[in-house]
């Protein structure tokens, strides 16, 4: 199992080891911060990067970040969207194994992947962005999901979200991930919506209705991550409080805030990727730094060695 | 010594509870009226705000229960008058009444339901409902940020509507403005910067911005929708492009549901060693409320901010949502 991003580097080196490094489409590498962590990736043999984007501004890019990518395939794209296709096609036929978004806007890059047109999704299955965390004040690593593509969560999204994040803990290593839909309270109330539709999801998971992983909720962030708490509201027999993976947000405002907070006050380390759709896209914000986007190359490669 | 109040804008939780203290020292040491005080964690925060010389309380409920919780918990409750009444609907009553009287500065809820609670705030019996709704303000005291940032609504008003959205701001504001705080700034918050035809709330914003610029409020910037990264930090407001009066330097974050609220605010809380304060506002008299799981600090801290906004109330003659 999986318990930190130190881990997650060695696993990947390991799997590596006997084969070629996944292929990584770097879509539109704009942006110096990309670039250094594609590159350094690159070096470290955890990935043969392929950019695909404008050549012209490729090179200026790297010139200004003071990085070489002569050595690296480049794909004319004259802009965000034809290189988002490319990159589509080039999965589809087996040349590229992920993506890489470089820094441009993610919702830009979602809205072309989630186009009926665009081939990248797949029928049944929700696309849904994921941010895991290591931070010193929680004992695992905490998968916080969506705050990037689902703007409107039906119930049916709000279980291919916790889908996609258990499959990637599974991935991991991490059986039978622990999953908390998060809300305000923990009781659940016929006046606050939120609450129902969780309650009913959480059924479900009980029944066994949705496998692969516990789902419990409504659980507030607290109850979620303190046994203590948790017990003191009366919450005592739940498979999740206190010791949740996935922290399966009610809204997409709400996901992406707490990944701001958490990057930005908490000063936790983080991955972002996209999952569910034809390849693992590795995502993150203007908020992370190199590290960060090092982080999620690592992870979207080794997700794809399985 | 002059008996003036200097609004200086308060930047720290440690300055809400100092701010508390100078007031009372001046004379103007505020009563709190306890609906319900057989609850450990309330009168452990009112003992110590007492001798801090923050504020004095009246405890309204069971004497018995009262004492035995005082008992269980060591907290000496001798300074404090108790009310005895054994009936909830009637010891709450007489609280708010105490209040509406004008005897007492801030209701406090103890052991009772916080929507009873403000049921009878709001009832007709007593003139201390305004315009406004009521609702909670979160005042966040986060290491790394530059000033004191408020969240709402995370504990009341379930899923805002346009109007409610204004309300909840001015009710947000006005604790602002009991902060030493002008101009509010007042950012929308959203998952993307811009208004996006995908994404519904970021169209609401557009309508909420128009609305407040009609209403000509004095004294509020508003602006939005803005990440959370974009609202607190000038750095990535810049890096993102994103320029505007209140990117980078919110007062206020104004979320979209309760669940976003709560959720944002307590990764802050429970990660970022980040110390609140809460208060309801919109009623004419502030309502203060602490949670058991409330450090002792954050306790003191919202006891403080209820003085703080009573204090406002009197001083500048505003009442809750008369904005």
């Amino acid at each position: 199992m999986i318990k930190s991003f130190a881990e997650l580097k060695e696993n990947t080196k390991i799997k590596i080891k006997d084969k070629a490094a996944p292929r990584m489409g770097m879509i539109y590498p704009r942006g110096g911060k990309c670039l250094k962590a594609a590159i350094q990736a690159a070096e470290e043999g955890y990935v043969t990067p392929i950019l695909i984007g404008h050549k012209i501004e490729i090179e200026s890019t790297a010139r200004a970040a003071n990085q070489d990518v002569s050595k690296y395939k480049i794909i004319e794209a004259e802009n965000l969207k034809t290189s988002i296709l490319k990159a589509i096609g080039m999965a589809k036929a087996g040349e590229i194994d992920f993506f890489l978004k470089g820094c441009v806007d993610t919702t830009e890059m979602v809205d072309v992947l989630v186009a009926k047109d665009s081939g990248f999704l797949t029928k049944g299955k929700t696309l849904s962005h994921i941010g895991i965390m290591q931070t010193e004040r929680y004992h695992k690593l905490m998968f916080v999901t969506d705050s990037a593509v689902n703007a409107v969560l039906k119930a049916t999204d709000k279980i291919g979200i916790v889908q996609n994040a258990a499959a990637l803990a599974t991935v991991m290593g991490i059986e039978q991930p622990k999953a908390a839909l998060l809300a305000a309270v923990e009781a659940i109330y016929p006046a606050i919506p939120v609450t129902m539709e969780e309650a009913a999801i959480a059924k479900m998971s009980d029944r066994g209705q949705i496998k692969g992983c516990f789902i419990d909720g409504p659980l507030s962030f607290d109850v979620a991550i303190n046994t203590e708490v948790a017990h003191s509201k009366g919450i005592t027999n739940s498979k999740v409080a206190g010791d949740t993976d996935i922290f399966a947000c009610p809204s997409m405002e709400t996901a992406d805030g707490v990944y701001k907070a958490m990057v930005m006050y908490a000063k936790a380390e983080v991955a972002g990727i996209i999952f569910g759709g034809a390849v693992p896209v590795a995502s993150t914000y203007a908020v992370d730094p190199v590290g960060h986007i090092f982080n999620s190359i690592v992870l979207a490669a080794y997700a794809t060695l399985q | 010594m002059s008996t003036e109040i200097k609004n200086q804008p308060i930047m720290s939780s440690d300055q809400i509870i100092e701010r508390a203290q100078e007031i009372a020292r001046k004379g103007k040491r505020k009563m709190v009226a306890v609906a319900g005080a057989s609850d450990v964690d309330v009168l452990g925060a009112l003992s110590s705000a007492n001798a801090d010389g923050i504020l004095d309380a009246t405890l309204f409920g069971d004497r018995d229960k009262i004492n035995k919780c005082a008992v269980e918990g060591d907290i000496d409750i001798s300074k404090f008058d108790i009310v005895h009444n054994d009936d909830v609907s009637k010891f709450t009553y007489e609280a708010v009444k105490m209040a509406a009287e004008g005897n007492a500065d801030v209701i406090m809820k103890g052991f009772v339901s916080t929507s009873g609670l403000l049921k009878t705030v709001l009832s007709h019996d007593f003139n201390l409902k305004t315009k406004n709704l009521v609702s909670h303000t979160a005042v966040l005291d986060i290491p790394g940020y530059f000033k004191l940032l408020g969240m709402t609504d995370g504990g009341m008003v379930v899923r805002p509507d346009l109007d409610q959205k204004i309300q909840i701001m001015e009710n947000s504001a006005l604790v602002f403005r009991a902060l030493g705080i002008n101009p509010v700034k007042v950012a929308l918050s959203g998952a993307v910067d811009f208004v996006h035809d995908n994404i519904p709330q970021t169209a609401e914003c557009r309508k909420v911005i128009e609305k407040v610029e009609s209403m000509g409020f004095d004294d509020i910037v508003i602006q939005g929708p803005l990440t959370f990264d974009a609202a607190t930090s000038k750095e990535m407001a810049s890096l993102k492009n994103i320029e505007g009066p209140v990117a980078g330097e919110a007062d206020v974050y104004l979320v979209n549901s309760i669940e976003e609220c709560n959720i944002i605010a307590k990764s802050l809380i429970n990660f970022a060693d980040t110390v609140f304060a809460g208060v309801i506002t919109g009623a004419k008299v502030p309502v203060s409320l602490v949670s058991r799981t409330d450090t002792l600090k954050n306790k003191k801290a919202s006891v403080s901010i209820a003085c703080l906004v009573a204090e406002y109330y009197k001083s500048s003659g505003v009442l809750g949502g008369a904005l």
